[in-house]
């Protein structure tokens, strides 16, 4: 799983170099954000641009992280392609998660905040 | 196979569509039933499907149906140590896309198909978020009907999906 996170001006960016995030994938997904969040950042968001496919097991890893960061810490996501974004709404999880355009406008949503 | 006409999951006996098309066959083809091989079978099944002419939406909700349905296959069915393959078999119909889906595993709880119910039962509990359940109400959500059967210790989950007339 190839992931990558940068530090900018505070705020924790993981993106999925990854094209699937799917069964095959989720439990190592799911330790991989685990591993990149381990510093005490309080807004971490996660793009998802490359990401073109997502299924179920790849929204339980989504989920699971946003809990092992606890309420005091939050995971917004940002750049769904079309398929990823329809498992989103279909599922309602667009109302769980704060989800952006793209981590430019996230990052600027957490300034504004 | 399975006895609901209306799906006509029939391998041998094209059943009409309420008249308005005999369905064609697209794609038939097994594969070994574990998360790898499933994720090629969603491949070759989209690439034959996209050569057919249907849209990027339609192939991504076709992407979402298959990985939930044949995902359930690799985990399910089959012990970790005795695994099988599964058949995937697609018909395309004037307005419809149907997927048979086999394999001689384990038949399916109480012999029926999850019913699929989302399994959140409010979305702003924190803790409370399960992080499972979510394939099945995917599948419902997206398809038409959808009808799981067993004969002679294979399973088949036939499914008719809608599409758009000019995909």
């Amino acid at each position: 799983m190839q992931m990558t996170a940068s530090d900018v001006d505070g705020v924790l960016v993981v993106t999925v170099m990854d094209r699937r995030i799917d069964a095959a994938v989720a439990v190592r997904f799911k330790d991989k954000m685990q591993e990149l969040t381990q510093q005490s950042h309080e807004r971490v968001i996660l793009d998802l641009s490359q990401v073109e496919f997502l299924d179920s097991s790849g929204l339980g890893a989504v989920v699971g992280s946003m809990k092992h960061l606890g309420r005091e810490r939050k995971l917004d996501l940002a750049a769904l392609t079309p398929t990823v974004e329809k498992v989103f709404r279909i599922t309602r999880m667009d109302r769980v998660f704060r989800i952006f355009p793209s981590t430019e406008m996230a990052l600027e949503a957490a300034a504004n905040a | 196979m399975p006895d609901d006409g209306s799906l006509s999951g029939a391998t041998t006996r094209p059943v009409d569509d309420r008249g308005q098309s005999q369905p064609k066959l697209v794609f038939d083809k097994s594969y070994p039933a574990d998360f790898r091989w499933v994720r090629r079978a969603i491949q070759n099944a989209t690439d034959e499907l996209r050569a057919e002419g249907l849209s990027e939406e339609t192939l991504g909700s076709v992407e979402i149906v298959l990985a939930e349905a044949l995902n359930n296959v690799a985990e399910h069915a089959y012990p970790a140590d005795a695994t099988g393959d599964l058949r995937l078999i697609i018909r395309r119909r004037a307005k419809a896309l149907m997927f048979e889906i086999r394999d001689r595993g384990k038949p399916m709880p109480k012999g029926r198909a999850p019913i699929g119910n989302h399994p959140m039962t409010e979305f702003n509990q924190h803790d409370a978020m399960p992080e499972g359940g979510y394939g099945w109400f995917l599948i419902r959500e997206i398809v038409s009907d959808l009808v799981y059967d067993r004969h002679d210790d294979e399973n088949f989950l036939v499914i008719r999906m809608a599409i758009e007339n000019n995909t």
